[in-house]
């Protein structure tokens, strides 16, 4: 049994006019079905406006779809009560893009962290915090930062921060938005590169959304490409990197910039080794 | 030839010598956020400014515009030329008949940059009657055959939208086409494709190729990322932590890299269909803010090449390593770089 199955799952917004008068409904996503393995990477790729994030949200039932099933180890998260979803909630997490956002500015790094312990155990302050260290030490957050604040760290320390709160309950499903697209190009490499040591360690398995193709390449095992709310194509990351079926996939790939200069005449001075 | 390409022909276009520019720290204190930084541009010519948050690429981006003071800071020594003229102690006046026809700033969130309140063909024409003198009849003439300059569809209907109906793509052509009607010499393009998509950044690209191409418009581009400065660039500036560490032509800088932090920053880029272990090749730490450089070599504790006994106390020139390279490491002349891997 596959942890989380996704069928026929559509979703359709209600438009608003300048006026905020409603006009007609805009189809967000239609009909996508697809399966995530225990440990899995599945990449959820494509433009702005294809859908990719709508559908994270849909996974773990922060919005609503209007048809279709998702079903979560088994159990249809469509079907559960408020309660029961809080607690199925625990092992669904998510990572946003913007770290700066994403963390209370007036809540301490450690205290972040522990809080997710606070709402869903009995754990006492002392033990919530404790958990919480551990965590933050885990994803490269010494001691000496505890006591900050988001405001004092970068962006690259708040997404590990994130990740480290993200961690605290011991989910099996991590729904990553974009989570290194805010971040500087030598420190997206270290969150990329750690929260792929936490999925071997942890078992943990991503539903990774992202417009970066050369960043899903590294990451993902399997490749969902969705456009204007449909999925266009979907297979194993090297089938779809080799010998991508649809006309939509092949130009975002080609779409990648590689960073081999061009001469006068416009031409690449040399050829990257296994390269397209 | 006009006399004016004939006086700028034996000089660079934009010459920057040994900029400092100051903010205030927490504490009050001016604290130097770019440090004795120095590169030049030429006449057509498309230069990047490479760097990460911090590395200070766009407080020197601008300072060549003139807004290091209304942004808080202050000039603290150096000079700017723009065709030979001395920019840093302009007044303000004379800063408006510069900044327009002489140069123009495009900038990562083209939605903020553009006013809600009136349409982008408003928006144009304002900018032109401005800084040209432009008539009411030729500015509205001038802000369609602009649009049209920028591969905007249907440019005679799309001035009289609003910015609110282009997407993020589409308002950054409208930037450029309001910036490019003055007919600058110059464009300053600030992370200008950050904010978009993997497609649409491609067709910013290729926009800003084809405009230099008709315009002969030079470009001084501000990125932290060196796979989209390879599309665009002649020549690289890398900056770190406040000054330059390696600069040289695109060849010089991505094929063969005399800076650790260069050639750690080409490793860590994806390239497509290069997959190994899964693995990208990260720096490890991070850049050190203003305020808190070390001494020695700024890049010391994340150099895989480190050599305690130089690198953590002797702060190194910047030296010259070809005809028209430089890089700022004590052990360039020790070490083996790799650059982009080639077949």
């Amino acid at each position: 049994m596959s942890l989380l199955d996704v069928s026929a799952i559509s979703k359709s917004f209600a438009g608003r006019d300048l006026l905020g008068r409603r006009t007609r409904r805009l189809p967000a996503v239609h009909d996508v079905s697809f399966s995530l393995e225990k440990g899995e990477c599945l990449a959820v790729v494509g433009e702005s406006g294809a859908g990719k994030s709508t559908l994270g949200r849909i996974v773990l039932r922060l919005i609503k779809p209007d048809a279709g099933r998702v079903v979560f180890d088994g159990v249809d998260l469509l079907a559960l009560g408020s309660r029961e979803m809080r607690r199925l909630r625990q092992r669904m997490q998510m990572i946003f893009q913007d770290p700066y956002s994403s963390l209370d500015p007036r809540m301490s790094v450690a205290e972040a962290v522990a809080e997710p312990l606070l709402v869903h155990t009995d754990l006492d302050r002392a033990a919530r915090l404790r958990r919480g260290a551990e965590l933050l030490d885990r994803v490269g957050i010494g001691r000496r930062y505890l006591d900050r604040y988001p405001a004092e760290l970068s962006g690259g320390q708040l997404q590990r921060v994130a990740i480290a709160r993200a961690l605290t309950l011991n989910p099996s499903l991590i729904v990553c938005d974009e989570p290194v697209a805010a971040l500087d190009v030598s420190v997206r490499a270290q969150v990329l590169n750690l929260l792929r040591e936490l999925q071997e360690e942890l078992g943990l398995s991503y539903l990774f959304v992202s417009h970066d193709l050369a960043l899903v390449e590294v990451i993902a095992d399997r490749v969902l490409v969705m456009a204007e709310g449909r999925v266009v194509e979907q297979g194993d990351v090297e089938q779809i990197f080799r010998s991508p079926t649809h006309e939509y996939t092949q130009g975002l790939l080609s779409a990648i910039p590689v960073p081999v200069p061009r001469d006068a005449a416009g031409r690449r001075m040399v050829g990257i080794q296994g390269a397209p | 030839m006009t006399v004016r390409e004939q006086k700028a022909a034996g000089r660079p276009l934009l010459e920057v010598r040994d900029l400092t520019v100051q903010f205030p720290a927490a504490s009050g204190d001016w604290t130097p956020v770019v440090q004795g930084v120095s590169f030049t541009l030429d006449q057509g010519e498309s230069v990047a400014l490479v760097g990460e948050s911090g590395s200070g690429k766009t407080v020197t981006s601008l300072a060549v515009m003139g807004l290091t003071g209304v942004t808080g800071g202050r000039i603290a020594g150096g000079s700017v030329t723009f065709d030979g003229r001395e920019l840093t102690a302009l007044p303000e006046r004379e800063w408006r008949g510069l900044r327009g026809p002489g140069m123009g700033m495009i900038f990562q969130q083209p939605i903020r940059s553009l006013n809600p309140a009136f349409t982008v063909g408003d928006q144009i024409a304002e900018s032109v009657r401005r800084h040209l003198g432009l008539s009411r009849r030729a500015a509205r003439s001038r802000a369609v055959e602009m649009l049209d300059l920028v591969q905007i569809p249907r440019a005679a209907e799309r001035v009289h939208d609003y910015p609110h109906s282009f997407s993020g793509g589409m308002c950054q052509r409208v930037m450029i086409a309001m910036v490019m009607a003055c007919n600058p010499r110059l464009l300053i393009a600030d992370e200008p494709t950050t904010a978009l998509d993997v497609t649409v950044q491609e067709r910013i690209l290729h926009l800003l190729r084809d405009l230099q191409e008709q315009t002969g418009v030079s470009l001084l581009f501000v990125s932290h990322d060196l796979a989209v400065v390879a599309e665009l660039c002649q020549r690289v500036v890398v900056m770190y932590a406040g000054e330059v560490v390696e600069q040289g032509t695109a060849a010089d800088v991505f094929l063969r890299p005399r800076h650790p932090y260069t050639a750690g920053l080409l490793a860590s880029i994806p390239k497509p269909g290069l997959r190994t272990d899964r693995r990208l090749a990260a720096i490890p730490g991070s850049i050190p803010a203003p305020g808190s450089w070390p001494a020695g070599c700024r890049f010391h504790a994340r150099c895989p090449h480190r050599d305690p006994d130089r690198c953590d106390s002797r702060h190194p020139d910047i030296f010259p390593t070809g005809p028209s390279a430089q890089a700022r490491c004590l052990r360039v002349d020790e070490v083996e770089l790799q650059g982009v891997t080639v077949g």
